[in-house]
């Protein structure tokens, strides 16, 4: 369900956004750092919808550093 | 604008406007069952607890108040037993409107902290929740009564217990001040009080009075306060707005006082391992009534300043023996005198922590009350009439 | 979104920056509540991290008038070279961008945990996000207009929730005072001061687009100053009202106010912080957003940042989901994120600023007009010469 969601709502994002960026005179640069961010948050997203235990930043930083 | 921004302003403003009705948690008032109050008991068939729910049903027409239905159900915790009414109900419990809850004399034996977690946890109860003590054999029995004005019995003590200032006899302390006070018994070794509660039966009719202060050793309860010592609680607690002090011409009980304004300020002083505590009461009163054999106080007459003296009197008698028979009965630290100790003189309070409970029934109290009474009410006749 | 140079876009006026700056410092912390190590000192921590802050609003500052233009990213890219400059750069932007997820988290937490528990985290997330890039996309201008209005809204509603406490507070819940010994004022003060003051680095970008008349070091100690007495009020008024209860709510504002009442009919005000975490946090969000975008256009030579709300707000969406496991992280966070915030907060800025100073003075060394020797007769041999 959450997956559905979050699909939906970055179909309409990207959808919106890339003719925005297409429309930019330097498009090149704005397009490969657009589709980078596209598929890094498609592929998280969908890593965490299908159950994938994925280390938090939180957690990892709580291990790593001095604590106060 | 062109088209599809339209679509796509439209879209966003629904998922916007989508979560302000509460989205996955929108609900009718009717798919919920409101709880007005809730009584614990021990449980039975092995489970740890009992509840009964003191449920509004919405039912009957605009004309019919909402009439009080009870559901009782058990658990291993509070949690589990409110899950297990699902069973009985077709409606999940809704606990915004809960404004007491009851507790039996063996669950306050036992200890309350345990239980205020799911109160304090979950979003639904509020803050502003009062827990009382059951002077019955259970709780759940205080919900049987119907009472006369036909509302729940949860919302008569509540009303009750906002009443109080004008009554004077009960602490009633929300749930968030109850963990401040046990929470802060790791500093400060604080002890509660709480409301009693019980059933009236008359000719006729069933009435619930709340009507003294239930004492606990942190937090498992240990005895009750007289109910003739619940204004002088309340007074050292600086709790009190109202209520009478009884009192007159060598201690008898002929005077009534009606309080206006009282404060109470405590200051301690540590030497060693002993603790003097310097009380210091104001009171502001109205002369209310007077059943001397002759009326002979008035506001001219310097009589009128006898009656102030008595009055300082009674308070200063009956505040030392309340804190005297606390100190030989419970040893329990209901007044926040270590709180005291604590916020003023914090270094002292580092050296007489670890004994504090030896400490505390040894505490001395020099207590001083002063009594201003602003007027006589209508009457104030002169001598000799 | 318009299609105009973004350098003439509507210039911001000093107060809308101030309001700006307030609402990115006051708005998670006044609802959370800061850090609780100092328990009923923790005011006089904030007035100690207030005094640690201000040197750094100076730093800011003094980045932002290394050169023309008041472009704060693209003066670090000048001051430090192309390599180092890129370096600090992403560090910035990247930091800008975790901080806007830990606090978008956060945000959704509190409606989810209070408000909305069933519905789903990321339909708050979504909602949130899609009102941010819309908003960003019609450029900073907007966003500074919004927080004149609802620093107001803020500010009211804070005043109005302590002003109908009064009769609940117990204002002995303030003793002892100092009495704790320094090791409590000290973490205290070390951890108001990553959280939140020190995110006011994020703040340096905004300031290109602030109106040229106005001064960059005032209008930065005001925003902070406001910021400073807002939460201050809020922390009191909590710890007067709850006393030791303060110390064990994820959302303190929220549960003090909510033993507010007048009577039977005025009750359940906390709304009112629920509006403040709202409007706070959207503003909060925007500013780190922006500062990830501009981060991002000067890291690779973009022109604009605009086009780049969308993308870097959906990695913010997504970094959000994996930034927490649970609400227990997020207060656990208060135990490393002092020494994980400082490089960020303190080092880089200061080093950006010695670095810059320090080119900028030699280049004003190396363009000094070379001394021209001039001979002047003398009379002598002006008279030998003769006429």
């Amino acid at each position: 369900m959450t997956l559905v969601i979050f699909l939906t709502f970055f179909t309409v994002v990207v959808w919106v956004d890339l003719r925005r960026v297409l429309q930019e005179k330097a498009k090149k640069k704005y397009l490969w750092f657009a589709l980078f961010a596209y598929t890094a948050a498609l592929v998280v997203n969908i890593m965490i919808d299908s159950g994938m235990d994925i280390p938090s930043f939180s957690g990892a930083a709580e291990q790593l550093l001095p604590k106060l | 604008m062109k088209p599809w921004k339209k679509i796509v302003l439209a879209l966003e403003t629904v998922l916007v406007l989508s979560l302000c009705v509460g989205c996955w948690n929108y609900h009718e008032v009717e798919n919920y069952t409101i709880i007005a109050g809730l009584a614990i008991d021990k449980g039975t068939g092995g489970h740890k607890y009992h509840l009964t729910f003191e449920c509004i049903s919405l039912m009957g027409g605009k004309d019919t108040p909402p009439q009080p239905v009870l559901i009782e159900a058990d658990g291993d915790t509070i949690f589990d037993a409110v899950r297990g009414t699902i069973s009985m109900t077709d409606k999940k419990l809704y606990f915004s409107d809960c404004k007491v809850v009851i507790l039996s004399k063996e669950i306050a034996e036992n200890g309350i902290k345990p239980l205020m977690d799911f109160f304090i946890r979950d979003s639904e109860p509020r803050l502003t929740l009062n827990f009382l003590v059951s002077d019955e054999p259970t709780a759940g029995e205080v919900f049987r009564p119907k009472l006369a004005s036909q509302q729940p019995v949860s919302y008569q003590i509540a009303g009750m217990l906002q009443s109080q200032y004008a009554l004077g006899r009960v602490l009633a302390i929300p749930l968030y001040q109850m963990y401040d006070i046990l929470g802060c018994s790791e500093t400060c070794d604080e002890s509660l009080t709480l409301p009693n509660v019980r059933v009236v039966k008359t000719k006729g009719s069933e009435m619930v009075q709340t009507s003294n202060n239930v004492v606990f050793h942190q937090d498992k309860m240990v005895g009750t306060l007289p109910e003739e010592d619940g204004i002088y609680y309340l007074m050292l607690r600086n709790k009190l707005s109202g209520g009478l002090i009884v009192t007159g011409p060598d201690g008898g009980k002929d005077i009534t006082l009606e309080i206006l304004k009282s404060s109470a300020s405590i200051r301690p002083e540590v030497s060693g391992t002993n603790a003097t505590m310097k009380i210091a009461i104001q009171v502001n009163a109205a002369l209310a009534e007077e059943n001397t054999d002759s009326l002979q106080y008035n506001l001219a007459n310097e009589k009128f300043r006898k009656v102030e003296k008595m009055g300082a009197e009674t308070i200063e008698q009956n505040v030392k023996k309340l804190v005297a028979d606390d100190q030989k009965d419970y040893g329990a630290d209901i007044f926040g005198f270590g709180k005291r100790i604590y916020e003023d003189n914090y270094s002292d309070w580092k050296a007489l922590s670890p004994r504090w409970e030896k400490v505390f029934p040894k505490v001395k109290c020099e207590v001083h009350a002063e009594v201003r009474l602003k007027n006589a009410a209508r009457a104030y006749p002169k001598e000799g009439t | 979104m318009s299609d105009h140079d973004h350098r003439t876009e509507h210039k911001i006026t000093a107060r809308q920056m101030e309001d700006m700056v307030a609402l990115t410092l006051i708005s998670s912390t006044v609802v959370t509540g800061s850090s609780d190590i100092a328990e009923q000192d923790t005011w006089f921590c904030m007035l100690v991290a207030f005094a640690l802050v201000i040197p750094m609003l100076w730093v800011h500052s003094q980045i932002l008038e290394l050169y023309p233009g008041r472009d704060y990213y693209g003066n670090i890219l000048r001051a430090c070279g192309p390599v180092a400059g890129k370096a600090v750069l992403a560090a910035l932007l990247l930091y800008s961008l975790l901080l806007g997820s830990m606090y978008l988290r956060v945000f959704g937490e509190f409606i989810h945990t209070l408000n909305m528990p069933e519905t789903p985290l990321i339909v708050i997330l979504c909602a949130i996000a899609a009102t941010v890039i819309y908003t960003l996309k019609n450029r900073l201008y907007v966003v500074a207009r919004l927080s004149k209005f609802m620093i107001l809204v803020l500010i009211f509603s804070i005043l109005i929730s302590g002003i109908l406490g009064i009769g609940k507070m117990d204002f002995n819940n303030l003793k002892p005072v100092l009495q704790r010994g320094f090791e409590p004022i000290y973490r205290g003060s070390l951890l108001i001061f990553a959280l939140p003051m020190g995110e006011v680095v994020a703040c340096g970008p905004l300031f290109g687009g602030l109106d040229r008349k106005s001064k960059i070091f005032p209008t930065l100690l005001k925003g902070t100053v406001i910021a400073v007495l807002a939460l201050l009020f809020a922390n009191v008024r909590n710890l007067l009202i709850l006393g030791r209860a303060a110390t064990i709510f994820t959302f303190v504002s929220y549960e003090c106010v909510s033993t507010i009442s007048i009577g039977e009919f005025l009750t359940r005000f906390e709304v009112l912080i629920g509006f403040n975490l709202l409007l706070g946090g959207f503003v909060k969000t925007c500013v780190f957003l922006f500062s990830t975008c501009e981060g991002v256009a000067k890291l690779f030579g973009m022109d604009d940042y605009e086009p780049l709300a969308a993308p870097c707000m959906l990695l913010m969406l997504t970094i959000s989901q994996i930034v927490y496991a649970n609400m227990e992280e997020v207060f656990n966070c208060e135990e490393y994120l002092p020494y994980a915030s400082l490089p960020f907060q303190v080092a880089l800025p200061v080093a950006v600023l010695i670095v810059g100073k320090i080119r900028l003075a030699g280049k004003k060394k190396r363009r000094k007009p070379k001394k021209q020797i001039c001979t002047v007769p003398s009379a002598e041999s002006g008279a030998a010469q003769g006429p």
